[in-house]
């Protein structure tokens, strides 16, 4: 039956009406009919790499966050004006996919600011994307709109104190690895290393150049040989070669985990074999132990937080039953992170009305800069002048198939 | 130490070759660019290393029905590929197909990239591909080689050579060479065009296969985005060794790795894709039509 006051083209069908219908409770999801204080919401967004190359960092980040979040509000949510109001991700249910694309992550921070009016944003997860984002939260500084972003998964060094409006909680590792460079030179006497990075990833390569490689010439060891190949490389018969000749006591490698299980099983092959091989977070994934087999066992890689600590068993095992897979350091930096805006809203004295949203992103921002927790893995922490988190670190090494603490002993 | 080099690039220089070979079959039958053929060795790699993975991994007998899961998998998908992407596009544009297989290779890069996550064998971010070849290493003389890229290449080699007797000496080879040359002139022959395009598609991605749980048999793992690399670097194998050319994509490959393995012991890694796009640009201006292709005769 057609509608008696509509011409007939323009006369609803059946399948139009579901069509509005849909369009209509898509569009009441997609503006968050639920937020703000009336309704006891808070939002907060996210821009994450849920695919592509850096989906396995960024879908750790986001799952741990949504962890963080549903555990927030199952204790009753943030306190706001007096309130208990719930955290609310948005979009829901994973935020927004920026596949690793920085021009696209500056997009949907926009649409974050301006369509869904959230209060802060989580992401980026890749350092480049990050380094983008950053950036760009100077511009908006400019125009008025500038947001808290923090990154629970980008790493790179240098990208601290970009913008006033800019936070990481990942771990940074130059303190942990000024410390085992230390231990290395003056209690092992290993006096020659060598470097291998992956120069196509902006993570691997910051740290080689601005971290590893100052940090070796600081504790007094000569870098014999370097190599480097692409994150996509396979092959790494010539890199081990030179490295072999230039028999170095210690082999630092900037890797992500193929490459560094690449070149640690082709060295295997080749019966190369340092004194001690050491590694940064990129080469930390869960699978790394097994993939690598005996060749990675003894590589020694700084972490936020223990394994097998108590604090982080329930984390672990809620990870594990949630997504059937294992939890790593961005998994719990995401579920840390969400704490640190819990802790910010609730000192920033918000009003949580679409009206002050821009006065409330400020006092968020101003507040996280003094606020400080006690994180999920036990540790007391708090962003330092640049919006980075400090963390003590812990040095594990891979053995029998495990990451575990490293007794800090010379291996061979 | 340059003549290891010069062999091992060789060496692993025919699975780029074995990659290539597929993708230029296709372009030389149908004129188009099969972007999935990159998706296709991935998805071809993961099934051979769930058939390693369940088998135990380190026998040579595991490693056998997991060269066939590869292969039968990339062949299975090459057919569906040209029943989904090609056939229902035939009078399209040009950029008609590119388009579709290119949605086809993110439909399968992100679905692999899920069932990472919950197939229980599969790994997030990198599932292991083990064989009894992985760790397998030996000296002749001075020279140090991987047991594996030894066996690459006699698998690629030997496989090459029987795509070279099938094209040359066999009914259905030379129906597709017909086809190649004048798709209508084939019709009006009596031959099938579209089931010589079907079996076109069904060989060149069996070879994507075969090249898939090579490589992962030497990488030692698989991942959802490592055909993505591949199918770059074997745009530049058949763009050298002239589009739609077999032999040249078999000695493009062979090329392609040695100046990779050349120009990582002489400069380094970082300077292996400008090398080897300077190279690609040196050949598009000196010999446009490939280093092996016929030049086309021009008629008054």
């Amino acid at each position: 039956m057609t509608h008696p006051s509509l011409p007939p083209s323009s006369n609803p069908s059946r399948r139009h009406v579901l069509l509005a219908a849909a369009f209509g409770v898509y569009a009441m999801c997609a503006s968050g009919a639920q937020a703000f204080q009336d309704e006891g919401t808070v939002r907060i967004g996210s821009v994450e790499s849920l695919t592509g190359v850096s989906s396995p960092y960024g879908i750790q980040a986001i799952n741990g966050m949504k962890l963080a979040i549903d555990d927030i509000n199952a204790a009753g949510g943030v306190t706001v004006g007096g309130k208990k109001v719930r955290l609310q991700l948005t979009p829901g249910p994973d935020g927004y996919d920026t596949g690793a694309d920085s021009a696209l992550t500056i997009a949907l921070l926009k649409k974050q600011i301006l369509d869904d009016k959230v209060l802060a944003v989580v992401g980026p997860t890749s350092s480049q994307s990050t380094e983008v984002g950053f950036n760009y939260l100077n511009q908006l500084v400019k125009e008025g709109n500038p947001i808290v972003l923090l990154s629970p998964a980008s790493g790179g060094p240098n990208l601290g104190g970009i913008s006033p409006w800019g936070f990481r909680n990942m771990f940074f590792e130059a303190q942990i690895i000024d410390r085992e460079l230390a231990l290395v030179s003056k209690e092992f006497g290993y006096k020659k290393a060598a470097v291998f990075t992956v120069t196509d990833n902006a993570f691997t390569a910051s740290m080689a150049k601005f971290v590893i490689r100052p940090g070796l010439e600081k504790h007094g060891l000569t870098v014999v040989a370097e190599g480097d190949s692409l994150s996509r490389d396979t092959d790494f018969s010539r890199q081990v070669q030179a490295l072999q000749r230039a028999e170095p006591d210690v082999v630092f490698v900037s890797a992500p985990v193929q490459a560094t299980v690449g070149i640690m099983k082709e060295a295997a092959r080749r019966g190369f074999k340092p004194k001690i091989w050491l590694g940064t977070v990129g080469s930390i994934a869960p699978e790394m132990p097994q993939l690598g087999g005996t060749a990675v066992e003894g590589l020694v890689i700084g972490s936020s937080y223990l394994p097998s600590s108590e604090h982080v068993k329930g984390l672990t095992a809620a990870y594990q039953k949630r997504t059937s897979s294992e939890i790593n350091l961005f998994g719990v930096n995401g579920y840390e992170a969400a704490y640190l805006l819990k802790a910010g809203i609730e000192a920033a004295g918000i009003e949580n009305r679409p009206e002050t949203l821009t006065e409330d992103r400020r006092k968020l921002r101003d507040a996280l800069t003094k606020v400080e927790i006690k994180s999920v893995t036990g540790e007391q922490i708090k962003f330092d002048a640049k919006g980075d988190t400090v963390k003590q670190g812990y040095l594990l090494t891979v053995r029998d198939g495990q990451y575990v603490e490293w007794n800090r002993k010379p291996f061979r | 130490m340059l003549l290891e080099d010069l062999i091992n690039g060789l060496l692993f220089g025919a699975t780029y070759s074995l990659v290539a070979i597929g993708f230029t079959l296709i372009f030389g039958v149908i004129h188009r660019l099969n972007i999935a053929h990159g998706a296709t060795i991935m998805v071809s790699a993961y099934a051979g290393a769930a058939v390693s993975i369940l088998l135990g991994g380190k026998s040579y007998g595991a490693l056998l029905a997991a060269f066939v899961a590869s292969v039968t998998t990339g062949a299975t998908l090459g057919i569906l590929i040209e029943r989904v992407a090609f056939r229902p596009l035939k009078d399209a544009g040009y950029l008609a197909p590119f388009a579709t297989t290119a949605g086809i290779t993110i439909i399968l890069e992100e679905l692999f990239l899920k069932l990472s996550r919950v197939v229980p064998i599969f790994h997030p971010e990198y599932t292991p591909f083990p064989s009894p070849l992985e760790d397998l290493s030996f000296h002749a003389g001075p020279i140090y080689l991987r047991g594996v890229y030894v066996v690459i290449f006699i698998v690629a080699i030997a496989l090459m050579a029987a795509l070279g007797f099938w094209v040359d000496r066999t009914r259905s080879g030379r129906a597709m060479r017909t086809v190649e040359q004048n798709p209508l002139v084939a019709r009006l022959m009596g031959i099938d065009v579209g089931r010589v395009e079907l079996t076109a598609f069904a060989v060149a991605s069996g070879l994507a296969g075969a090249a898939g749980c090579l490589i992962g048999v030497s990488v030692g793992t698989v991942g959802p985005f490592m055909g993505t690399n591949l199918l770059m670097i074997s745009f530049v194998v058949i763009v050298l060794g002239g589009l739609g050319s077999i032999r040249g994509a078999m000695v493009g490959g062979l090329v392609v790795g040695v100046v990779e393995s050349m120009t990582v012991s002489l400069l380094s890694a970082r300077y292996k894709q400008a090398v080897l796009f300077g190279l690609l640009f040196l050949v598009l201006v000196i010999r446009p039509e490939g280093l092996l292709a016929r030049r086309a005769v021009v008629r008054d």
